[in-house]
């Protein structure tokens, strides 16, 4: 090989080694490190939006904790009966005369939603205690509607229509 | 730092210099001597020496002998380098008494003053230089530079610096054992040199020493004053082999010059100096320690091209070592900052695998607590606003229903009143109820009844 060629030889294979290098080691390292890097910046930021919470515990605990009294953890079933019953026996109390319209049960989200319709008569006191008491009562209820009016012929009874959802965490 | 070998033989002696060092500093390492027989074989003797190295050396620089080479001091009309070169080459080809082809040359510039160079040019047949060259490719050390001895001497002499002479021109003897250079040095050039073949082994009677060199003084005196006219010899530096302090008396009176005698080891307290055979180490040390750029180069040109490619392999070479040490530090840094940051990430991942669960339990909690809040929110809103309007009804408004639409977020109220006026107080008591953003009256509509006039009225309370 004459001189010139030896030169071109060492000048390509350095070229040569240099791309091997950075192409098997370089540049897979590089690629490695930079995924590394979002990576831990992805969970640092992650792991502060927990800390975050965690620093909340002792409120969101205490909140949890009031809530929970709300919250029935029986079957529906017994949850619905249970809820009927009681219903009954506010109408009873308050000597109304109550209709019950039981719908199907609905599942949405987490939640168990049971809507009852119900249709009340009575007088203008007895009527007002029962929706004092129903919206006292400690169960988690929904008003959907409401609707409360006068009977046209018996002006001292006032008739009221409510559309009521009772939920409960879905087992 | 490189190493560098400098080989000369004469017909009594093999010499060798080993330096280390690099550009214009170099260290002289050690000297060595052995004496060779004239049918000895040089290539055998340099082989062996070159095995006893630890490492081969970077540069080997042959010497040839003054008495091998003549030179020409000429004076071009000229001080422009490219030109001079040219002159320089037309000159070599034309008043040389050689064929160009056979001998090799190189120049250096005395004086330039006026547009005129004062050129010295030293030829060497070509002939000789390969011999030399050959014997030492053969021995195993392929020649880098050939120079000739009379530059040992000024390399030697800028080694003492301005403490042996103070009066250029300085005529510097330097006896051997079968050689004797004169080399006249002034501004760290070499004016003139000469060189006859006797030395100390050839001058058996001290007292005829003298006047020889007397005699090879004033021959050298005649020489400088024929080739640079108002050129003359100032001092006399005396060195090399067996030089006696008698003859330093006797010389500076018979020549009428001041000479110093000075002792040839001088510049090399610390060298290794072990000469088998008794030589003078002025030439072989002083081309040692110079700067090879400041050295008379008379290679052939195919040495010379040689030498160039070596080099450039070398820096080449050089220069793919430091990409490859920088791509492996670099390689080296990336791998341990990957290796750092993967333990940071399985540091996170293991604090979040551990957080995670309890973090998520309170998530749960939070959306429950926030839906159970929510219904009762709105369950007690709702209870304050019906509560609020039956309190702010006052007897004389008969009202004849109520509908409250969660999803339109309204209470709708009928009913009727005695008097538009009383519907618009009405209204405007409504509106202070806590929880009615805003009461709405739709219609009034006055109307008669066995009692006397009612009016009918509808407002929307929004939330």
């Amino acid at each position: 090989m004459k001189p010139r060629e030896r030169r071109l030889a060492l000048i390509a294979g350095v070229l040569i080694g240099c791309w091997v290098i950075v192409s098997l080691l370089i540049q897979p390292l590089g690629e490695r490190t930079q995924a590394l890097g979002e990576r831990i910046q992805t969970d640092a930021e992650k792991l502060s939006g927990l800390q975050s919470m965690l620093l909340r515990q002792v409120t969101i605990e205490r909140r949890y904790a009031r809530a929970a009294a709300y919250l029935s953890y029986a079957s529906a079933e017994e949850d619905h009966r249970e809820f009927l019953d009681v219903l009954e026996e506010l109408s009873r109390t308050a000597e109304l005369k109550l209709n019950l319209k039981p719908r199907p049960a609905r599942l949405d989200g987490r939640l168990v939603r049971m809507e009852i319709e119900l249709d009340v008569e009575g007088s203008q006191a007895n009527l007002l205690v029962f929706l004092d008491q129903l919206l006292r009562m400690p169960k988690l209820l929904v008003i959907e509607r409401l609707r409360i009016s006068v009977i046209p012929t018996r002006t001292d009874t006032l008739r009221a229509n409510l559309v009521v959802q009772a939920l409960s965490p879905s087992k | 730092m490189a190493t560098r070998l400098v080989v000369e033989w004469t017909r009594t002696s093999l010499r060798l210099a080993l330096a280390r060092g690099s550009g214009a500093r170099w260290r002289l390492r050690s000297i060595a001597a052995q004496p060779l027989e004239p049918s000895g074989d040089v290539a055998e003797r340099l082989r062996a020496f070159m095995k006893s190295l630890k490492a081969a050396p970077d540069e080997v620089v042959s010497v040839v002998s003054r008495e091998q080479v003549i030179t020409r001091v000429v004076k071009f009309p000229t001080v422009q380098p490219e030109e001079l070169a040219q002159m320089t080459e037309l000159y070599a080809r034309g008043q040389l008494p050689y064929p160009r082809e056979q001998v090799v040359t190189d120049s250096y510039v005395l004086s330039q003053a006026d547009g005129v160079s004062i050129v010295a040019m030293v030829a060497c047949l070509r002939e000789a230089v390969d011999r030399q060259v050959a014997v030492l490719r053969e021995a195993g050390c392929p020649t880098s530079l050939v120079t000739v001895s009379s530059w040992g001497a000024l390399g030697w002499y800028r080694l003492l610096g301005k403490s042996a002479a103070s009066n250029e021109p300085t005529l510097v003897i330097n006896i051997d054992d079968s050689r004797s250079d004169f080399v006249l040095i002034a501004g760290g050039r070499i004016l003139s040199s000469r060189s006859v073949g006797q030395g100390t082994r050839d001058w058996q009677v001290s007292s005829e020493v003298v006047e020889l060199l007397k005699l090879e003084v004033d021959r050298s005196r005649a020489a400088v004053r024929k080739e640079l006219p108002g050129t003359d010899v100032r001092s006399v530096l005396l060195t090399g082999l067996g030089v006696a302090e008698p003859w330093k008396d006797a010389l500076a009176q018979s020549l009428g010059l001041p000479v110093v005698l000075q002792d040839a080891l001088a510049p090399w307290k610390g060298a290794t100096i072990s000469p088998a055979a008794p030589i003078s180490p002025v030439v072989v040390g002083g081309i040692a320690c110079s700067d090879a750029r400041q050295l008379l180069n008379i290679s052939p040109l195919e040495l010379r091209g040689q030498v160039r490619h070596r080099r450039q392999v070398r820096e080449l070479s050089l220069v793919s070592l430091l990409i490859a040490s920088v791509l492996a530090a670099g390689t080296g840094l990336l791998a341990v900052r990957s290796i750092r940051q993967r333990q940071f990430a399985a540091q996170l991942e293991q604090l979040l695998a551990e957080v995670e669960p309890t973090v998520r339990r309170l998530q749960e909690h939070l959306r429950i607590a926030g839906m159970v809040e929510s219904v009762l929110d709105e369950r007690r809103d709702l209870a304050g606003l019906i509560a609020g309007v039956f309190q702010a009804t006052p007897a004389e408004i008969l009202l004849e229903a109520i509908v409250f639409e969660r999803t339109r977020r309204e209470l709708a109220m009928r009913g009727s009143a005695p008097s538009t006026q009383a519907v618009l107080d009405y209204q405007a008591g409504l509106s202070r109820v806590e929880g009615a953003a805003r009461v709405e009256l739709k219609y009034t509509q006055i109307r008669s009844t066995p009692a006397g006039e009612r009016t009918d009225f509808e407002m929307i309370i929004k939330r």
